[in-house]
This record gives C-alpha cells, structure tokens and sequence, in this order.
C-alpha cells in the first residue's frame, strides 16, 4: 500500500495549470485512501486482538488472580478477602518447603545434567554435521516433542525396573547377580525420566544461539592462535549465552512443574511440590495451593527477566523480525 | 570447522547417537513389548510370536471410546483455534511497531509450569462460573500449543515479502483475493504446522486436562490412571497405539513439507 492512485500519474507535474476535474479527482482519491487506511487499521486490530486478549485473559489473568487469591483466608470450601500471610507462614512451618527445596534441587541437577548434554550436541548439529545429517538430526530432536511425555516416562519403567533392560543386561554380562532394586522407583529415576523428557528443550534455543555466530568470528579467533577449546570458552559459549538462558530456563520450568515423572518413577517416598499442589487443590485447601504457586511463579518470572536483561533472549528471535 | 579431527567428529557421533538412544529406546522398546502375546514384560522372541493380542484387547475396554472421542474432539478444535489464531498473529506481525512486546505476551504460557497454568486456569473458570466440560481443556490446550503454533507460523511468514501483497494490491486485488492468492499459499506451512502442533501437544496432554476436564476424561487421563493402577498388558498396546498415531501423523507432515518444498522450487 504505497501512495494513493490519484499521485502515481505524474500529471500535476505536467500541466501547471490543474484542472478543477483534475482536483475533485485527486480529493477523491485522497479520501478513499484515508479511507482505506483507517479500514486497514481495523482490520490490523481485529488481527492483533484475539491472539493478544485471548493470552492476556487465560494465560496472565489467572495467574495474577492466584496471587491475589494467595493473601485471602480459606472458608470451608472457598475462599473469602482478606490480607493475611497464613498461607506462607504454613508453607514454612508445615514442612513444606523442605519438598519445595528437594524439587529444586532436582530441577537445578537436571537443568545442569541438560545443559552438559545438550550444548555439545547443539554444536555438534549446528557447526560440525554436514548439512544433509543436520536437518535429519534436527527433526529426530523435534519428534519427542509429538509424542506423548506420560507414555515416554512410563517406558522407562521398562528400561529400569526389576525385570527390565538394564537389569537383564548387567545380569547377562555377569556384572551383578541379583536384580539392582534402587533403580526404578527413586530420586535417581527421577532424574533420567526428567532429563529424558527436557533435553529436546535445551537443544533448540542453543541450535537456534549457535546460528548466530558467524564461521569468520570463529576462524578469526583460530587465526589469533587460539586452540578449539579457548575459541569455545572465550568466544562461543559467552555468544551463545541467549539459548544457554533460554534452554536452562525451558528446563528448569518445566521440570519444577511436572508430576508426572514423580509419580511413575518416583519411590513411595519421593513426593514433589507439583504432587503437594495437586493434593492440596483436591483437599480444598486453595490459598495454601496459591502460596506456592505464587512461590514458583516469583521464581520463574525472576529467572526470567535475568534472561532477559543480561542474557538477551529476546536476541533468539530477531530472526522472526 | 576444519580443525576438527576425524577423531573427535566420531566422538560427537557417538554421544549425538547415545542421546537419541537415551530419548528414543524406551519408547521402542514398549512398542515391541505391546506385541508379545504372553504377560512378561519381554520382546516377542520369535518372529512368529509378535501378536496384536492386547491390540484387540482394547476394545473390551468399556471406558476407553468414550476417552478415545473426547480427545480427538479436543485435539481437532485446539487445532483449529491454534491455527486460526496463530495466522491472525502472523498476519498483524508484519505491521507491528513494538513486535517483541507481542512476541513475549504470545510465548510467555510457554514459561509458566504446567501444574500452575493449570490451577490458576480452573479457579478462572470458577470464578466466572464456567462448569468444567470439554471446552475448558480445548481453552487450556490452546494456552498451551499458542506459544509453538506461533513460531512456526511466524517462521514461515517471516519468508513472505511484504512486496507481494502491494503488488497484488496494485495490481487491484482486494484484501481478501491476496491473502486467498498469495498469503495463504506462502504460508500454509505454517499454518498446517501450527494445527498439527495444536492437535498433538492437546492429545499428549495431561495436567492442564486433569485440571480442567469434566466428568468425561480424555486419554491421557484414561491412560495414566491405567499406569499407576498397574493394569494388565494391554496398557502398552493402548502406549503403543497412541505412540503410532504421533508417529504416523508426523511422517504425513514430512510427506506434506518435502511436497510443498518441491513444489516451490518448481515454481522458482
């Protein structure tokens, strides 16, 4: 949508003296073009509305309300307006937040264990594989991300339970001779089907980081003399800081919010705050439930913005500019 | 990256190819244990063995149709709405002055945990008194597959030049002929990726389902409450099933990509 029809013949450069025809038609034409602006500019809102209400009234609304809510005083089976810090003093009183502190630590160790795997594949996709391998590698990636996560975490207990593959096979090679029982059912368990069901997340965002540093930076470094591993640590890595962010964070989230690897892999004691916040919803007990939400949710939002402020994420998608 | 040796490559090789064992094995390993037609936990050990007993074993399952139906019904209409709105914000992004405000908003469900957008969901939906039913979860599930529909559509409208609507529209079409005539087949891609992500990510699914369904349960809910209650053999014929049906509908979409690859290249 350039300039109005009435501007692109050129005839008022032609004559000096312009017509009264010649006027009413180029007004006319500037009318339907302001007309046609102020129809483009709605038509723009009616694009731009739905996706960005449709975000902003279920997927932040909601979230507000929770902390909100988090300060109300429970009734019976509701809750009712108040101010009250009830709900956080019981969240530290109750032994809560020792689960609390366990899922972190969980989620910290996996994010870390995603992050020593996944940047050296990322790389290995991005700089090293020739380009016919690095599209089949990259789609092998994104396939988990279709399948379901319940069925992939439930056929680990396949591979780590009493009868399963490990076990059959260290019995086989002799190395054991009875079944090792810590294997399913334990913290460790845990930590694989976490790992298992993120590593795909931390993979992409540093794919996506490594694009962006040009091959000339790369041999510029190796032209000064730097080996592979000082080209890595100086220049690489502090230019891949977005998606190391990006995919630490992705981890990190999603692993402090997820249950269902606790709940078919881990032993009968092992209990995480995600299970706590599903039994204290069921319990009807919501503004301890809207406690640590709101906690996860200060967490999440400050790893966040830290991303965002020296780690630039927002760089990752210029590419969608 | 010439100075690496041949030596290292094949090491990179080797985790590369242990990562993807690591993520893929299991879930082969239970597709080959659904076809074993006695109740140990092994693969088939002759090839005349491999059955599709509690294949067939699943349709004695009285409440799995209903699971069945309910989630294609949830995943068609996640993919509908996913798609229609990812294409509306693929066709505004172009015009946006502030784009990673947008951008943000519509990636920002993408960083808040499950359990919480779920939670806070169902108590929204208390609050204006909507009864759970289906259409909670199609709006949970929308939350949830927005922020990847919206890439991938933004990804493939990011190779749409903003010279060929003007000259379409120069050219005296209206708004709607170029988008029918251009927009669309530029960007179709996109546009079915994002419906494709919608349906797979809502029938996969459990949380936000959890949180949100009504008295009908979807089958991820049908699905795990089979695996914690330790159900007989056929749960990993109904794994396997749903894990086939993924498959399947992701080689379709490689089928329908390498086509559309093809066919652009023909045309330039």
């Amino acid at each position: 949508m350039g300039k109005p029809p009435g501007f692109a013949g050129g005839s008022l450069n032609q004559n000096s003296s312009v017509t009264s025809y010649q006027c009413a038609n180029l007004l006319k034409n500037i009318r339907k073009f302001k007309i046609s602006k102020s129809k483009e500019r709605i038509l723009f809102f009616i694009q731009l509305l739905p996706p960005a209400l449709f975000v902003i009234i279920l997927g932040v609304f909601p979230l507000v309300l929770i902390i909100i809510w988090s300060f109300w005083e429970p009734t019976t089976y509701w809750i009712k307006p108040d101010l009250t810090i009830a709900a956080y003093h019981k969240f530290f009183t109750a032994g809560r937040y020792l689960t609390f502190l366990k899922t972190l630590r969980v989620s910290c160790t996996v994010t870390f264990l995603a992050l020593i795997i996944g940047y050296p594949i990322a790389y290995f996709i991005r700089k090293i594989v020739s380009e016919k391998y690095r599209n089949i590698l990259l789609l092998t990636f994104i396939i988990p991300f279709f399948l379901s996560y319940i069925i992939r975490v439930f056929s680990l207990r396949l591979i780590l339970g009493r009868y399963g593959v490990i076990n059959n096979v260290l019995l086989w090679i002799g190395l054991i001779s009875d079944p090792l029982e810590g294997l399913l059912f334990s913290e460790l368990a845990v930590h694989i089907g976490l790992l298992s069901s993120y590593l795909p997340f931390m993979i992409f965002p540093i794919v996506l980081s490594i694009e962006r540093v040009g091959e000339s930076t790369i041999e510029a470094s190796q032209d000064l003399g730097a080996t592979f591993f000082q080209t890595l640590i100086r220049v690489i890595i502090p230019l891949t800081k977005p998606g190391i962010f990006a995919g630490c964070i992705f981890v990190f989230v999603s692993s402090l919010g997820s249950t269902v690897e606790w709940d078919l892999l881990g032993g009968v004691g092992e209990f995480s705050t995600p299970q706590m916040l599903e039994s204290l919803m069921t319990a009807l007990k919501f503004p301890s439930a809207f406690a640590i939400s709101t906690l996860i949710l200060a967490m999440t939002m400050c790893v966040l913005l830290l991303g965002f402020k020296y780690a630039k994420i927002a760089e990752l998608f210029e590419t969608l500019e | 990256m010439g100075s690496i040796s041949i030596l290292k490559k094949s090491c990179l090789w080797t985790f590369t190819i242990l990562a993807l064992l690591f993520i893929f094995l299991p879930s082969t390993y239970l597709l080959a244990i659904s076809l074993e037609p006695s109740e140990l936990e092994r693969i088939p050990r002759n090839l005349s063995d491999f059955s599709l007993k509690w294949y067939i074993r699943l349709f004695h399952q009285e409440r799995l149709p209903g699971a069945i139906k309910q989630s294609v019904m949830v995943g068609l209409l996640t993919a509908g709405i996913t798609s229609f709105l990812s294409l509306l914000s693929g066709m505004c992004y172009r015009k946006l002055r502030k784009k990673s405000y947008f951008l943000g908003l519509l990636i920002f469900p993408m960083f808040v945990p499950g359990i919480i957008a779920a939670i806070s969901l169902s108590v929204f939906f208390r609050l204006i008194s909507i009864r759970s039913s289906m259409y909670t979860v199609v709006l949970g599930h929308v939350l949830y597959a927005l922020p990847y529909a919206t890439i991938v559509t933004l990804v493939s409208f990011s190779g749409l030049k903003e010279g060929f609507i003007e000259a379409a529209r120069d050219l005296g079409a209206s708004g709607f002929r170029a988008f029918k005539d251009i927009i669309f087949p530029l960007t179709r891609g996109g546009i079915f990726g994002a419906a494709l992500f919608g349906f797979l990510l809502s029938l996969n699914e459990f949380i936000r389902a959890y949180f949100l369904s009504g008295w009908q349960e979807t089958l991820s809910i049908y699905m795990f409450g089979q695996m914690k209650g330790g159900a007989d053999p056929s749960i990993y014929a109904l794994a396997g099933l749903i894990l086939s049906v993924s498959i399947f509908l992701v080689l379709v979409a490689l089928v329908y990509y390498s086509f559309i690859r093809y066919s652009s290249r023909s045309f330039a």
